[in-house]
């Protein structure tokens, strides 16, 4: 055995142990980008479920005050709004507008007060503050992952990896500060100055957060 | 054809000890729901339970655990499962009752981590491990409930397994004495012939072996497994339990409301609960369970409270020593108005310490004399502050005399053993003695004496009672 074979084993096992890692760090992107996904799923499934309260909750409201139009097309726009967003940025947003609009519906219901006492509305109420409270919830544990992932494909071993594979940064799920002051944790003003997430722009019909 | 028998019994032992394994792994989660009396509860009847697990779950990114309720007023809180797919979370009546929104969220967190951790998958199998291991104690105390016979039984095992050990040294002696005076023969033996080695070997083994294990297993089946079980889940649960603080502070971002919960909960557990001790490394808190006896004393299961709080404490901005006298008033409160054993539950709330006669009906906390019952020292002005090096943590009197105390009213009063009229008296206590308050076991009040004498007096008792 020469030098020179010794060498060229030396290099052999290098590149071995090269592809090994590179592998290793591939398959950590992928996982970390399916719990991304997987924990867009939980706050999705709570936005469904908040677009589908919004119809019932208009229907009470408008059999006593059938002439509040611009409220019930302010809503039904936010509603529609909500189920074709793109994007965590863009659910937000427009989860944040529906917010908006259910406060006007709901200002309207104050005048009536036989329809602020039936039983409809305040079970519709209470549904609503529920899923409003998972969408806090499920948020955070979703903008926990995504620190996650995107802490993973701008951090040294992930970063050689991300950019050639197509690893590209998740979207945080912010929401407004009007009327979310229950909220308690923001992931996304704890994070380090880097690209901002909701500047990379949804890229065509939106499948998931990534 | 004696080699074939063997290999045929020691095939099957093994294989009748793995399906054993397997199933005690099946039925773990079962069999501990069943120890503890825990009950599945609907959404409907316990919404806010529920729903407090649901958005917890949702932000520790876990399936929802399944939510059971144990019919006791001790606040107690655990999870069990094998993993977090077949989870599920336990709350005793009391949590519910004792413990506002801030709290509730704090100890769900906190069992919550403990699955996503898989905590809960180690602390089952071994509760299920202990339940079976403690079998053999539980049977004999269960048989006989004079204390003498078991301190008999367990005396005997334990003299079996010292004479054994002894024989073993003797035998050992014997070995290096052959050895050093008959060297040459000896060595002749187990090194010219197969079969002489073998022999000597097999001789030998066996005498380490099998003569304290059949002296011994007595003692240990009895007393030695299971104590070891639970030394070894104490240890393991302690490091877990500081784990599972921290991560529900990062599901709740609220150390504060977890910290009063945990010092509400320590104060308020009184009321012993009707527990298997092979189930008691599961709970949030240490859960306060009858007094058996000596074999039972000195395993730890958790990390003490005060220094859970004051990590939780550093993690927040502190806490304010008010909120945290506020919440051990609440939990002593609580546990003083706990429901008689046996009595209906009428009288729920209604009922202060001594009141068999209509004495000290209207005492409660703080109307009391003030009587300052041997406080070691004031606490500081606010916990989780970083201290200088050269003071020791303080800690946050947790310990139930200075959270309150009980004097003995115009009679002397008696201090049994147990709690228990008919078990033995410690000590007669003269009028005015100041007790520390441990706890409150059925119609007994357990306490200690300054001393250091624990014991219990009847509630019928006249005493007086008050916090500080």
């Amino acid at each position: 055995m020469t030098a020179a074979d010794l060498i060229i084993g030396l290099i052999l096992m290098l590149l071995v142990v090269a592809v090994l890692a590179g592998v290793a760090t591939y398959n950590r992107l992928v996982r970390s980008r399916n719990r991304v996904r997987e924990a867009w799923s939980g706050i999705d499934v709570q936005l469904r479920r908040r677009a589908s309260l919004v119809p019932n909750l208009v229907e009470s409201v408008r059999g006593y005050a059938a002439h509040e139009r611009g409220v019930f097309e302010e809503v039904a726009r936010a509603r529609g709004a909500l189920q074709q967003a793109g994007g965590a940025t863009a659910a937000a947003s427009a989860n944040n507008a529906l917010s908006q609009a259910l406060g006007h519906l709901f200002a309207v219901a104050e005048n009536y007060p036989t329809l602020r006492a039936s039983e409809n509305l305040t079970a519709l109420q209470r549904e609503l503050s529920d899923v409003e409270e998972k969408i806090a919830f499920a948020r955070q544990f979703y903008n926990r992952t995504v620190l996650d992932y995107n802490t993973r494909i701008e951090t040294f071993p992930g970063v050689l990896v991300a950019s050639n594979l197509g690893f590209a940064a998740a979207e945080f799920f912010e929401t407004g500060d009007e009327g979310r002051a229950e909220v308690t944790v923001s992931f996304a003003s704890a994070q380090a100055p880097g690209p901002r997430p909701q500047d990379v722009p949804p890229s065509g019909p939106w499948k998931g957060p990534c | 054809m004696f080699a074939t028998t063997a290999t045929l019994v020691l095939l099957v032992v093994l294989v009748a000890g793995i399906a054993v394994a397997w199933l005690e792994m099946g039925q773990a989660t079962r069999l501990v729901l069943r120890l503890t009396r825990a009950r599945p509860v609907s959404r409907e009847d316990e919404l806010e339970l529920w729903r407090a697990v649901e958005n917890l779950s949702l932000a520790a990114g876990l399936p929802t655990p399944k939510v059971y309720v144990i019919e006791s007023h001790d606040p107690n809180a655990f999870a069990v499962g094998l993993d977090p797919e077949h989870a599920a979370v336990v709350v005793t009546r009391g949590l519910l009752g004792l413990l506002d929104r801030r709290g509730l969220y704090g100890v769900i967190a906190h069992e919550l981590s403990h699955i996503g951790n898989h905590d809960t998958r180690l602390n089952t199998v071994l509760a299920a491990v202990l339940a079976v291991l403690r079998l053999p104690l539980g049977l004999l105390t269960r048989l006989n409930r004079n204390p003498l016979v078991i301190k008999g039984c367990l005396f005997l095992s334990g003299l079996m397994a010292v004479i054994a050990a002894m024989s073993v040294l003797g035998i050992l002696a014997e070995i290096a004495l052959a050895l050093w005076l008959f060297s040459s023969e000896v060595r002749d033996f187990l090194a010219e012939t197969t079969r002489g080695k073998v022999a000597g070997f097999v001789l030998i083994g066996m005498m380490i072996f099998y003569g304290p294990l059949f002296m011994g297993s007595p003692f240990y089946v009895l007393f030695g497994a299971q104590r070891c079980g639970r030394r070894v889940g104490g240890a393991v649960s302690r490091q877990r339990e500081f784990l599972a603080d921290a991560d529900a502070i990062l599901l709740t971002r609220d150390p504060e409301g977890l910290a009063l919960a945990l010092v509400k909960v320590g104060a308020a557990s009184g009321a012993a609960m009707t527990l298997p001790r092979a189930a008691a490394h599961l709970f949030l808190v240490e859960p306060l369970l009858p007094e058996t006896g000596w074999w039972d004393r000195g395993v730890a299961s958790h990390p003490p409270l005060e220094e859970r709080v004051a990590v939780l404490a550093r993690m927040g901005s502190g806490i304010s020593p008010e909120a945290l006298h506020a919440a051990q008033r609440a939990g002593v409160t609580f546990r003083l108005e706990a429901p008689r054993a046996g009595g209906s539950q009428r009288d729920r709330g209604q009922r202060p310490v001594a009141d068999a006669d209509g004495r000290n009906r209207d005492a409660g906390v703080g109307t009391l004399t003030v009587e300052p019952a041997q406080r070691p020292t004031a606490p500081p002005e606010r916990i989780g502050e970083p201290q200088s090096p050269s003071e020791p943590a303080t800690p946050l009197l947790f310990s139930a005399g200075v959270v309150s105390y009980i004097r003995v009213g115009e009679q002397s009063a008696v201090l049994y053993e147990r709690p228990d009229p008919a078990s033995a008296v410690q000590a007669r206590l003269a009028t005015g003695t100041v007790l520390a308050l441990r706890g409150v076991v059925g119609d007994f009040i357990w306490v200690e004496t300054s001393q250091g004498i624990a014991g219990y007096l009847s509630r019928s008792t006249p005493v007086s009672w008050g916090t500080e």
